[in-house]
């Protein structure tokens, strides 16, 4: 059964990574996010609808992805530039699958981990999940939708705060 | 004295001696944790008339103990599911203090949260305020970070 956004994600993954001249397909195992060597990214969408799309890759296909982005041969790159093309890549991930969703919504900044793992969105649920292949390196997007998720025992009162 | 440094302070002080009946002192020295023991982040963004992030680093076991008192359990019972669910909770109150002190209106996003080697990284913000706290004989760190402004933000490779 297919998950809810999945085509949706496959199409703009696949549209995106075709702008750098990266084919990708898409993967039939799941990628395993407890790795520590993983680059995990993440866009929030805020308003009529609220959640988060994540990616998480590959060491090495995010070194892959700078190379292309920047036009610089491997050993050129640094973890900056691998934090940015990440970042571009969120974002323009983010965004096209944003205007998919209720409006009007806002995207935040990417945010963007070169060695995480477990990358997790508690108050949330996942919709979906989507591996991909790229030249034998894997990557994966996801999509988290806000939930009323609340703690099992809510701790005392604290201090007051507003939250939007 | 680093931007609203005072008022965080004030604010962490206050969610975890009411939230945890935990005491967190804030500690500027060089004893503790090393920058490799906070192994767990979670991050909430601002959005709005001021536009930013709020993360939180804290070493493992710290936020065992944290999750431990929130979920009544003992410390080795906690899972990693609910050491995340801990600390997202710590940075959604933590956040949503801060988004009050800021220009109105502001937005708090849904908190985000990794087991990371590496913490979390926000391209296109800079960071505007550190504090680290002592508790339990450990540090951990609440940190805010500002968007820079578009004109501000350089996308072009490093120089070779």
């Amino acid at each position: 059964m297919m998950q809810l956004f999945e085509s949706e994600i496959k199409e703009q993954a696949e549209f995106a990574w075709s702008t750098l001249n990266l084919t990708i397909t898409p993967f039939p195992s799941q990628l395993d996010e407890t790795s520590k060597n993983l680059v995990t990214a993440h866009i929030q969408i805020s308003g009529d609808w609220q959640g988060v799309v994540a990616m998480v890759m590959e060491h090495g296909l995010a070194q892959q992805l700078a190379t292309k982005l920047f036009s610089l041969e491997k050993h050129q790159v640094t973890n900056e530039d691998i934090n940015d093309s990440v970042s571009e890549m969120m974002n323009i991930i983010g965004d096209n699958l944003k205007s998919l969703l209720p409006q009007p919504n806002q995207l935040a900044l990417p945010i963007v981990d070169l060695k995480g793992a477990n990358l997790n969105f508690p108050f949330t649920k996942r919709l979906s999940k989507v591996t991909f292949d790229c030249k034998g390196k894997k990557f994966a997007i996801m999509i988290h939708q806000v939930t009323d998720k609340k703690l099992p025992n809510p701790p005392a009162e604290a201090t007051p705060h507003p939250n939007s | 004295m680093q931007f609203i440094e005072k008022e965080i302070c004030e604010f962490t002080e206050s969610i975890w001696d009411s939230i945890l009946s935990l005491k967190a002192i804030p500690d500027s020295s060089e004893s503790g944790n090393s920058e490799n023991d906070f192994a767990l982040a979670g991050c909430v963004q601002i959005t709005g008339a001021w536009e930013g992030t709020v993360t939180l680093d804290f070493p493992i076991s710290l936020a065992k103990q944290v999750a431990a008192i929130m979920f009544n359990l003992d410390c080795d019972e906690v899972e990693n599911s609910l050491l995340q669910d801990a600390l997202g909770e710590l940075t959604n109150m933590t956040g949503g203090n801060i988004k009050s002190l800021l220009p109105e209106p502001c937005y708090l996003s849904l908190p985000a949260v990794a087991f990371t080697d590496s913490n979390m990284r926000v391209p296109g913000s800079e960071p505007v305020t550190n504090v680290t706290f002592k508790c339990s004989g450990e540090n951990f760190r609440v940190s805010l970070l500002k968007k820079l402004e578009d004109d501000a933000k350089n996308l072009t490779p490093s120089t070779k």
